[in-house]
């Protein structure tokens, strides 16, 4: 965990996003951007941009960590969570498993 | 396929909608989901379909004309696959186009807020089977009560994938259902467009929709 790469702007397109989450997390890190955020921020921003970006847009708990949710789409999986002193963006599949994808800062 | 649900709906209390609410997540936990349809699941399902048509258009005839095409396709996992991916890459999306904008209108119209439904709700802890909502920080969100599926190796990976991709998309109605109790709790289910919709679901038919007007319901 310790070695993931913080995920850059231009790079969400090569995750295997879906275009709408790919976008909703473009809107999160310009909500953030040129802040050095807390988890509660980055919640804050991403259930703006969910908001902002879908009719009826709702964020979801997908499951937690030790330091608190996973937050995101029920139909990815794809969230964000607090993972080894880090805001990280996670995959969570049908069995609760967490899979990093990157950290965000 | 075996499915087991996150939720105990007997666990769940949200006021005045608890007992409509948990109906219907009684009557979702129940669906045997792609399982080969019974002998009576096309007329249940038509039915149940076209009543979920109707009473949206009441609301939002924008959004669900007057004219409705309804087709009935069976196959297997393969054409489900074929449905799957069309209505991926197809420019048309029910859900985001016209059943969530329903959803979203309906609770605006009500006034209805996560945030004003789940006043007290205290700081985050791990949601427990019957939490529909969880707080952190200053934000309330959707707990997520997924269905799993127990298949033992049955499906192949690509068909299970897109199993799951299907299962999120309704899920979806089932959380605009819920929704549209807790938006407005004295209104009965048989009034509900999403309870409906649910209701061809548990029939043994997956709606695949092509156009706001043009809708297939797929059956193994």
């Amino acid at each position: 965990l310790l070695l993931a790469r913080p995920i850059q702007r231009n790079r969400l397109s090569t995750l295997g996003l879906s275009k709408r989450d790919a976008a909703i997390l473009e809107l999160m890190l310009h909500k953030l951007e040129g802040s050095e955020p807390d988890f509660e921020d980055a919640a804050s921003a991403l259930h703006e941009s969910v908001v902002e970006l879908i009719p009826a847009g709702r964020t979801y708990v997908l499951g937690v960590t030790d330091r608190g949710p996973i937050l995101g789409s029920v139909i990815s999986g794809v969230g964000i969570a607090t993972i080894a002193e880090t805001i990280a963006l996670v995959r969570v599949d049908r069995d609760g498993r967490k899979n990093l994808l990157g950290s965000l800062w | 396929v075996r499915r087991s649900s996150s939720i105990d709906p007997e666990l769940c209390n949200c006021g005045a909608a608890t007992a409509s609410v948990r109906r219907i997540l009684t009557e979702w936990a129940a669906i045997d989901w792609f399982e080969p349809a019974r002998a009576t699941a096309v007329v249940e399902a038509t039915r149940a379909f076209e009543e979920h048509h109707r009473r949206a258009r009441l609301h939002e005839p924008e959004l669900f004309p007057d004219k409705l095409e309804l087709d009935v396709l069976r196959g297997g996992w393969p054409e489900f696959t074929q449905l799957c991916v069309r209505v991926r890459t197809q420019e048309w999306e029910w859900k985001f186009g016209a059943l969530k904008k329903l959803s979203q209108r309906h609770s605006r119209t009500h006034g209805w807020s996560l945030s004003d439904a789940a006043p007290g709700l205290g700081e985050f802890r791990a949601p427990g089977p019957g939490d529909l909502f969880v707080r952190h920080g200053g934000l309330v969100f959707w707990n997520v009560f997924g269905i799993r599926l127990h298949h033992e190796g049955l499906l192949a990976p690509n068909h299970e994938a897109d199993a799951y991709w299907y299962l999120g998309f309704a899920t979806m109605d089932l959380i605009e259902c819920i929704e549209w109790q807790l938006a407005e709790p004295g209104v009965q289910l048989d009034e509900n467009p999403f309870v409906p919709l649910l209701h061809c679901y548990a029939a043994g038919l997956c709606p695949f929709s092509f156009g706001p007007s043009e809708v297939a319901l797929f059956g193994f």
